[in-house]
């Protein structure tokens, strides 16, 4: 079986750094692209399973570059981990976009992201990570299939 | 027993005089980058070999360049001279400068029909190895190119192939084609440093990005509410998930309390040794190995910043006896304030390396937090236990005014709890319940010593002064806002359900829960324990007296829960739990 692909997507080049070496490590293979544009693009062109996404980008945001997803057919299924350094004014609605799984607040844990890749990829059961995490107390997307 | 002193002690294998080992450099390109270099040097008619600084050759172009592996290979050839020209190579180009130096050729014909390119490898000011470009400067053939063939024992038609294959370069390239080759090799150096340090600065900040993370958390499970051992537990947990330690453990110089509730609990203490030491993960084969190791670390005496660090420590003679399980220990003073609180233990590395510095640091963290939050859940459970001592003193003063009622504002707080649980209520609800137990009668102290202690019968006035004391109790207890909530338990545990108690005449559920419940509990208790004027009842001869007034005197729906309880061990743990509880 291939192994996963997985597009990471943040305007901050430690934060691509970090993340594509812990997951590249754990045998992910890793897209990375700087802004909302360039991973709409590698996303159409390498159909990623999972998409991790900043928040706050330039050209095109987080929340932006969802709503493009949902509306390629090809794309609209991908689901998406969402990481934001202000993870609290992020408005109920915004988080209705069903692709979004989960958001994480920076500073994360790279350990956490992981599990949590895992659990939404290879289905292995979220454990401790729900339990306390600020996350929790975002109600909408914790739900997983 | 000789205590382990409080010094650093890094196994770190140094040379005779002292210094760290030089750094070697096996391959001065990686293979990746070799690959590269050779893919487009290739389309320039250049072959290339890889040397490092001991002029050992660490890798060739396979894929073309046959000729040259050959002459390679041949035993009289070019090897031990370009080994030797690499090895001069290094030494005139270590230290500053760009380019080789000291007269030595960067390029030449060394033979009539081949010449080699010099690119040396440099790492920081050292040069640590080189790539060697070998070209044919000429159509080859003719004689030199024949006794090179005879001299290396290769044959001269396929030789011949080879450097027709091969491609040969102009004589007046070769200073254009040295230079590139010098820079080409200098950016893919460059750019292979570049990644590796860039990966080494992200795994940095991945460990900082976790012992944040670690750190944040702790400090959220820092709950003053939680029981300490459970909270250790956790964040033993989680030090181990981010930290190497295979095992954690902390040992305190004093029993954690064993509840977080400060009221007499029921069974579930903890032995010495469990409500003293945690553990968590693989530290060590039991929770007395522990106590003994903690105690044998001298860091007691230890100024605050100061750690035990050992690499070897089965080995130390003071530890020989742990020889068995222990061979890496960090061990941390908890202080806060000038207190010395405990230790914290990480024992064994996961990875079997040893630690270092940087596994203390985030260690330390840990440990001054852990500190802080041991000393407040001290003080915590110090006020607590302190606000208990006054109330059961202030009841028991009360109490002792008449030898009838001795115990009897504890045993009343008792059933209060029971029944409470029994009807469903939360535990922080029960915990209520008992204080204004307690409390029910501390209205008695307006009472004149005359009327409540009166062996015969209360004239009406007295009846009336002694029917005062909800009220006066409830005026009391007014003034201290944190149990304010008490206040309908005191003020209403004469009131009945028929309408006909006191002092407000309340009927039904118009009076406040804790009232109906502390009405009942204090109801069983003047039945079973004797007065002035009378005996105690039996028990049976109490059960039926409640079930006789349930509805009039007591709460139906209560006295139905209560004497579905065992009440028999009931009354007899009440009576034998006042030690603990006035304790």
């Amino acid at each position: 079986m291939a192994a996963n692909k997985i597009l990471v997507c943040d305007d901050e080049p430690h934060i691509l750094h970090v993340l594509s070496m812990k997951l590249t490590n754990a045998g992910f293979d890793v897209l990375t692209a700087a802004d909302g544009e360039e991973a709409l693009l590698l996303a159409q062109k390498h159909h990623p399973d999972l998409l991790i996404t900043d928040y706050q980008m330039p050209v095109l945001s987080g929340l932006e570059l969802c709503a493009k997803l949902r509306g390629d057919p090809e794309l609209e299924n991908t689901p998406v981990i969402m990481l934001t350094a202000r993870g609290f004014s992020l408005g109920q609605e915004d988080l209705q976009n069903p692709n979004i799984k989960r958001v994480l607040p920076k500073p994360f844990s790279p350990r956490e992201v992981l599990r949590i890749v895992k659990g939404l990829l290879e289905g292995t059961p979220l454990t401790s990570d729900v339990k306390g995490t600020p996350t929790a107390s975002i109600p909408a997307p914790v739900v997983l299939e | 027993v000789t205590p382990v002193a409080a010094t650093t002690s890094i196994k770190v294998t140094k040379d005779r005089d002292g210094r760290l080992p030089a750094i070697v450099v096996d391959r001065p390109i990686s293979a990746a980058s070799f690959a590269r270099l050779t893919e487009q040097w290739r389309d320039a008619r250049v072959w290339l070999s890889l040397w490092n600084a001991d002029g050992r050759l660490v890798e060739s172009d396979a894929k073309t360049g046959r000729l040259w592996t050959a002459l390679l290979a041949a035993e009289v050839g070019f090897t031990p001279r370009l080994a030797e020209h690499v090895r001069t190579l290094v030494k005139t180009c270590s230290g500053a400068g760009e380019s080789p130096s000291g007269g030595q050729p960067e390029w030449g014909p060394w033979h009539p029909n081949l010449s080699f390119l010099a690119a040396p490898v440099r790492w920081r000011q050292r040069t640590v190895g080189a790539v060697i470009g070998g070209v044919v400067t000429s159509a080859a053939g003719g004689e030199e190119f024949t006794r090179l063939c005879t001299q290396c024992g290769l044959d001269r038609e396929a030789a011949l192939q080879w450097a027709v294959e091969t491609g040969a370069v102009r004589p007046d390239e070769l200073p254009g084609l040295v230079r590139l080759l010098q820079l080409s090799v200098q950016l893919s150096r460059e750019l292979e440093v570049g990644r590796e340090e860039i990966s080494v600065l992200t795994s940095n900040l991945e460990d900082t990005y976790e012992e944040l993370n670690l750190i944040y958390q702790i400090s959220r499970q820092m709950n003053l509410d939680r029981k300490p051992g459970d909270v250790l537990q956790s964040i033993g947990r989680d030090v181990l998930e981010v930290s190497r330690a295979a095992g954690i453990a902390f040992v305190l110089r004093e029993q954690m309390p064993a509840s977080d509730a400060v009221l007499p609990v029921e069974g579930a203490f903890y032995d010495d040794l469990h409500a003293r030491v945690v553990q968590v993960g693989h530290a060590a084969p039991g929770l007395r190995e522990l106590e003994d190791l903690a105690e044998r670390l001298d860091i007691k005496t230890a100024p605050p910043p100061s750690y035990i660090l050992l690499n070897n420590a089965g080995e130390g003679s003071e530890l020989n006896w742990a020889q068995g399980w222990l061979k890496h220990l960090v061990a941390l003073p908890l202080w806060h304030e000038q207190e010395l609180l405990g230790v914290l233990l990480a024992i064994n590395c996961r990875d079997e390396g040893d630690y270092t510095s940087v596994d203390v640091q985030l260690l330390r963290a840990v440990a001054d937090r852990v500190a802080a939050f041991l000393q407040n859940q001290r003080l915590y459970t110090d006020l607590a236990e302190l606000l208990m001592g006054m109330l059961h003193a202030l009841v028991n003063s009360i109490d002792a005014k008449d030898s009838y009622t001795c115990g009897h504002s504890e045993r009343v707080a008792f059933y209060g709890r029971a029944l409470a649980r029994a009807a469903g209520a939360t535990a922080a609800e029960c915990d209520r319940v008992y204080l204004a137990g307690l409390l029910h009668d501390v209205g008695k102290i307006g009472v004149p010593d005359a009327v409540l202690c009166k062996p015969g019968k209360l004239t009406n006035e007295e009846f009336d002064a002694m029917r005062r004391h909800p009220e006066i109790g409830a005026k009391i207890l007014a003034r201290v806002r944190q149990i304010a909530d008490l206040i309908p338990g005191v003020l209403n545990h004469h009131e009945r359900p028929d309408g006909r108690g006191y002092p407000h005449r309340l009927a039904g559920r118009a009076i406040p829960l804790y009232g109906r419940i502390i009405c009942l509990a204090d109801g069983f208790d003047a039945m079973t324990s004797s007065r002035t004027y009378r005996t105690a009842l039996p028990l049976p001869a109490a059960i039926a007296e409640i079930r006789r007034c349930s509805g009039t005197q007591f709460d139906p729906e209560l006295a139905e829960h209560f004497l579905k309880l065992d009440l028999q061990e009931l009354a007899k743990e009440a009576r034998t739990c006042q030690g603990i509880a006035t304790a």
